[in-house]
Order: structure tokens, then C-alpha cells, then sequence
């Protein structure tokens, strides 16, 4: 597997499945949640699942470019701060407190751009 | 007009019929092509989020209806065959 574990990713509200999405420019892999973390979190654990899949089974391949028009919608997008990501990490690792929930649901027509290190996945 | 909607049951169908494998991932699931699927050399993935496949008639969101055509070509119609 390339070592090439800087990601960057788009987290939009998709009016057509009512839904937030994260999506990784990287891997061209979409998590989905009710919220902006969960739908982060869901994106970190499909990725890491994954990574693992292709420890076991080289022949599947983790890394694929988001198409062009996904990643150009990044740069009217607000930044998503890395703090976020990080707890996104913890609980896709279990080290984040189950009795300190987090929800984050700003208005629907917001989208944020920011990075993810995969490595943290591995 | 709007498309047809494509439920979990109806594409797990397809997969279990092709020879895909599907894998879990916390709640969600990801799908895994069977190797040369459609003269492909790279075996690529596809992560399903929980709210499409919860259960049989969850519906699959139209960015993971994409998603599986632009990794495996699949379409509605052959989803829903």
C-alpha cells in the first residue's frame, strides 16, 4: 500500500438524501449521519475497515480519486477545524467518553472542506 | 420525475446473486467486487453508510447508488432487476 495518507475531505448536507455527507478526496469513499460527526465518523471507520480488508487481501484497493467536480467544490468551503477530526478518530476508536455525546448540525447550507491523516487509520 | 428508489434488500439481492462480499464496518457495511468483476484488474470498495442498510427496505442513498456505478457500473435498473 503507497504511503500517501494525507486526505482531504468535503462534508456537505445532501438536500437529495436528507442527509450530511463526508467525502474523501483520497479514497472517493461518502460517510453518511444524521450529523456532521457522525458522518465523519462513519467515513473514518469504512476507510479504516477498508485498509484492513487490503492487509488481508492485497488485490482491493484502498485509494482512488473523488472526481474533479467534488474537489473543486472545496474551495468555496469553510474550514473544517482538525479538532473536529480528531474526535471523529476517538470514537471510530473507542476513545471517546460515551457519556459526553457531541452533535454538530449547522445550517443545512453550509459545507466544510478540511484534512484527515489516514495513518491513524492503519 | 423522481427515480426509483433502490432498497438494501434489493441490492444485497444483487450482490449475493454476483458474487459480491459485503463486510461490516460499525453499522454501515462495505462492498467488495468479486475479483475481475467486468474485466476490471483493481478490486475497488464501497462503503455503504448504516441509514441504507439498516434493514431490507432501507433506501440506499443516491451518492451510494453513484458510488457503485462509477466503481463497479452498476444501474438502477440492474439493481432492481
Amino acid at each position: 500500500m503507497a504511503k500517501r495518507t494525507q486526505d482531504e475531505i468535503l462534508v456537505y448536507y445532501s438536500q437529495q438524501d436528507k442527509a450530511w455527507l463526508a467525502h474523501s478526496f483520497r479514497t472517493d469513499q461518502i460517510g453518511s449521519g444524521e450529523c456532521i460527526l457522525e458522518a465523519v465518523e462513519s467515513l473514518l471507520r469504512g476507510i479504516k475497515s477498508i485498509m484492513d480488508l487490503a492487509k488481508e487481501d492485497p488485490s482491493i484497493e484502498v485509494w482512488r480519486e473523488a472526481t474533479a467536480d467534488v474537489q473543486a467544490r472545496a474551495k468555496s468551503a469553510k474550514t473544517l477545524p482538525y479538532e473536529f477530526v480528531e474526535i471523529a478518530h476517538r470514537r471510530v476508536h473507542g476513545n471517546w467518553p460515551k457519556e459526553l455525546p457531541v452533535q454538530a448540525k449547522p445550517s443545512e447550507r453550509v459545507r466544510f472542506a478540511g484534512k484527515m491523516d489516514l495513518a491513524k487509520c492503519l | 420525475m423522481s427515480r426509483t428508489q433502490v432498497t438494501w434488500g434489493q441490492l444485497k439481492r444483487y450482490c449475493d446473486r454476483h458474487g459480491f462480499a459485503i463486510h461490516p464496518s460499525g453499522g454501515d457495511k462495505i462492498i467488495v467486487c468479486p475479483k475481475g468483476w467486468r474485466g476490471g484488474l483493481g478490486r475497488h470498495a464501497v462503503l455503504i453508510g448504516h441509514r441504507c442498510c439498516s434493514h431490507r427496505g432501507s433506501v440506499v442513498f443516491d451518492c451510494y447508488l453513484s458510488k457503485l456505478h462509477r466503481n463497479f457500473g452498476l444501474t438502477r435498473d440492474e439493481l432492481l432487476a
